[in-house]
């Protein structure tokens, strides 16, 4: 018999969407009331404007001995990847590169660039010269974090659509407390790219305006992009990885079960984990990407397990949906909301909608402009994510120490 | 050192199906090459002609190795280093052509298809993922069901890995040999359950087992053979399989 799980620290974060790359700044655009950082995209799907979460800051150039990897999944990467520099860094000195893993998830990996050789291949009839399929592969992205940071533990990517990055730190996780690594670059980054964008669209899940998620004037998703990294370790404190819960539906490809037993039974096993009740729990990130079919399977199972008690909100409104990179993005956001306790209370991210409840689903508690919560017991907070196949995944997050 | 028992095991190959005949294969391993289809008999129709090739094969192997009702009972690793590579560069077609997407094939086509299609097939229920690594994608499938039996308290998981040919268009890139293939793998980190004794270790520097075949077929091949130990065929992150004495 294996010995129950104490969880793992979230030792440093380094994260790129829309609201920028400086943990300050995110924080302070994800809990304010207004906040404005989606832009128009025409070029993604023809005839169409449509609203993104778009990462607008400088990346980092691509160094000439990876060009093989170039494309901009990467780039994302290595910008977040530098915000963690140092503390990486000193892992691999300490724990030596072997006993340090990456691991990250990933839907898109290199298709925008993907998709521009594919036109130039029908429109010419051959590929361009710097294209190369290792910008595609979804195990380019962890291939070149590995490379440019120096870590040569595990390396691998996962893909399971919307929670990809969500299970990437699952995962993580096990690495650390089975002790095949003492430390794991783990998170996840995903691109815009005309592939998604017009797949989405093709299940007319794609909003043209802001999407609202729980209103009964929802219309649909935003997507976005965001690299997402943390640097996980076995230490003592901090803010910890400490419950994750996952669950297939077995119900569709694409659509989440009605009635939401795969996301009630992710959370209800995260918290079992975490030994913790739902009581307990100070704040919950919903998956809430604003499409009629997330809003009710995710609305009723998470009214089952939570009543309308604890507070919730979906920060995709300001974000966009950044797909495989939004688990780790939102337990970043997790992250943010814990290291950024003020005299006893937990400034909560807004739920920003246009305030019409879509009565049809059960009640909830979603989180209103400035509301904050009492530190009272265990500072615990958690977040969903659900993905395409069925595949759910919850992750606990609890800031230790007084 | 992790030691972990393989409980179970089966692949296919356009030439090679049988377990016989992949023990006689590994004597002198070569690459089975072919271009069938599994026929995936044991799944109604309807649902049939949604299934790729790679969802077809990755079900036979899974449903070879497990019965339904154990396989409901297990986590699900699907390892995969090109996943739907076929259907996205389609619509990858498409979208050159400025046509509209269909919608299943979108869905059909995310990475972590066809272990969402076996779930849904058998009534699957428990923890799915799916992982890719280029070259070593095996080897980050088998840790990662490693990583999650841990979490089941050793509980077996089923390791499915399958991959096919690059398409044409990309044949250009390939850096192993090329052949459709699935392997699974009922695998736990608890000893209690019987089957036999592997340990994976770390071994930076070590250098990769001789291949001619791609990762999960070389293991394959030495699973099935004599060879003391495996090695893996990432160089920089090195992995060693040994049997346990």
């Amino acid at each position: 018999m294996i010995p129950a799980a104490q969880g793992t620290r979230l030792e440093a974060l380094g994260l790129a969407c829309a609201l920028g790359s400086e943990l300050d700044v995110v924080f302070e655009r994800l809990v304010a009331p207004l906040c404005d950082a989606l832009t128009i995209r025409t070029d993604l799907v023809s005839g169409q404007d449509l609203l993104v979460g778009e990462v607008r800051e400088p990346l980092p150039v691509i160094p000439e001995s990876y060009k093989t990897l170039r494309c901009r999944n990467n780039a994302l990467a290595a910008l977040a990847l530098q915000r963690i520099a140092e503390p990486v860094r000193r892992a691999i000195e300490l724990y030596g590169p072997a006993r340090v893993g990456v691991v990250v998830g990933t839907t898109t990996s290199g298709v925008a660039e993907a998709g521009d050789a594919i036109d130039e291949l029908v429109r010419v009839g051959a590929l361009p010269a710097d294209f190369h399929y290792a910008q595609l592969e979804y195990g380019g992205l962890s291939t070149f974090l590995a490379g440019i940071s120096g870590a040569k533990g595990p390396t691998y990517a996962v893909s399971t659509a919307c929670s990809s990055s969500a299970r990437a730190l699952i995962s993580a996780r096990s690495l650390l407390e089975l002790g095949l690594c003492d430390a794991v670059i783990a998170g996840g980054v995903d691109s815009l790219a005309r592939l998604t964008t017009r797949g989405f669209s093709a299940l007319e899940a794609v909003s043209t305006v802001r999407s609202q998620p729980f209103s009964r004037n929802r219309r649909g998703l935003n997507l976005g992009e965001a690299a997402t990294l943390f640097l996980m370790t076995r230490r003592p404190g901090g803010i910890r990885l400490v419950g994750t819960g996952e669950s297939t539906d077995a119900h569709h490809m694409s659509a989440p079960s009605p009635g939401g037993e795969g996301a009630e039974r992710a959370m209800r096993d995260a918290l079992e984990d975490a030994a913790a009740s739902p009581r307990d729990l100070l704040y919950l990130n919903l998956h809430g990407t604003g499409t009629l079919l997330n809003d009710a399977s995710e609305g009723v199972a998470v009214h089952r397990v939570f009543g309308a008690t604890t507070p919730c909100s979906s920060t995709k409104p300001r974000v966009g949906h950044t797909l495989g990179g939004a688990g780790a993005l939102e337990a970043g956001f997790c992250w943010l909301v814990l290291a950024n306790e003020q005299d006893g209370f937990l400034r909560l991210p807004l739920h920003e909608f246009d305030g019409e409840f879509d009565l049809a689903l059960p009640a909830l508690h979603l989180v209103a402009a400035g509301q904050r919560a009492r530190v009272v017991g265990r500072r615990l907070v958690a977040s969903n994510s659900l993905g395409f196949g069925g595949n759910n995944c919850t992750l606990v997050l609890e800031r230790t120490g007084p | 050192m992790i030691p972990f028992s393989i409980l179970a095991w089966s692949a296919w190959s356009p030439r090679i199906a049988e377990r016989d005949t992949w023990r006689a294969w590994a004597c002198d391993p070569e690459l089975p090459t072919g271009s069938g289809t599994p026929d995936v008999r044991f799944v109604p129709a309807m649902q049939r002609r949604r299934l790729s090739r790679l969802a077809r094969m990755s079900m036979q192997a899974a449903l070879d190795t497990c019965e339904p009702a154990q396989l409901q009972e297990s986590g699900l690793v699907f390892a995969s280093r090109h996943g739907e590579l076929n259907s996205s560069i389609a619509m990858l077609r498409e979208i050159a052509a400025d046509a509209p997407l269909s919608p299943t094939a979108f869905s059909h086509s995310v990475h972590n298809a066809p272990a969402g299609q076996i779930s849904i097939q058998v009534g699957h229920r428990a923890p799915a993922s799916s992982v890719s690594a280029q070259c070593a994608t095996f080897t980050a499938g088998l840790i990662d069901a490693l990583a999650l039996s841990h979490r089941r308290r050793g509980a077996p998981v089923l390791l499915v890995a399958a991959d096919e040919p690059l398409p044409d268009e990309f044949q250009v890139f390939a850096d192993e040999p090329q052949v459709a293939h699935a392997i699974a793998l009922l695998v736990s980190l608890d000893a209690g359950l019987g089957g036999a004794k592997l340990r994976l270790a770390s071994a930076p520097g070590e250098p990769e087992s001789p291949r001619g075949l791609p990762e999960a077929l070389s293991f394959l091949a030495w699973w099935l053979g004599s060879g003391e130990a495996w090695t893996s065929s990432d160089a920089a992150s090195r992995w060693r399989l040994s049997r346990e004495a």
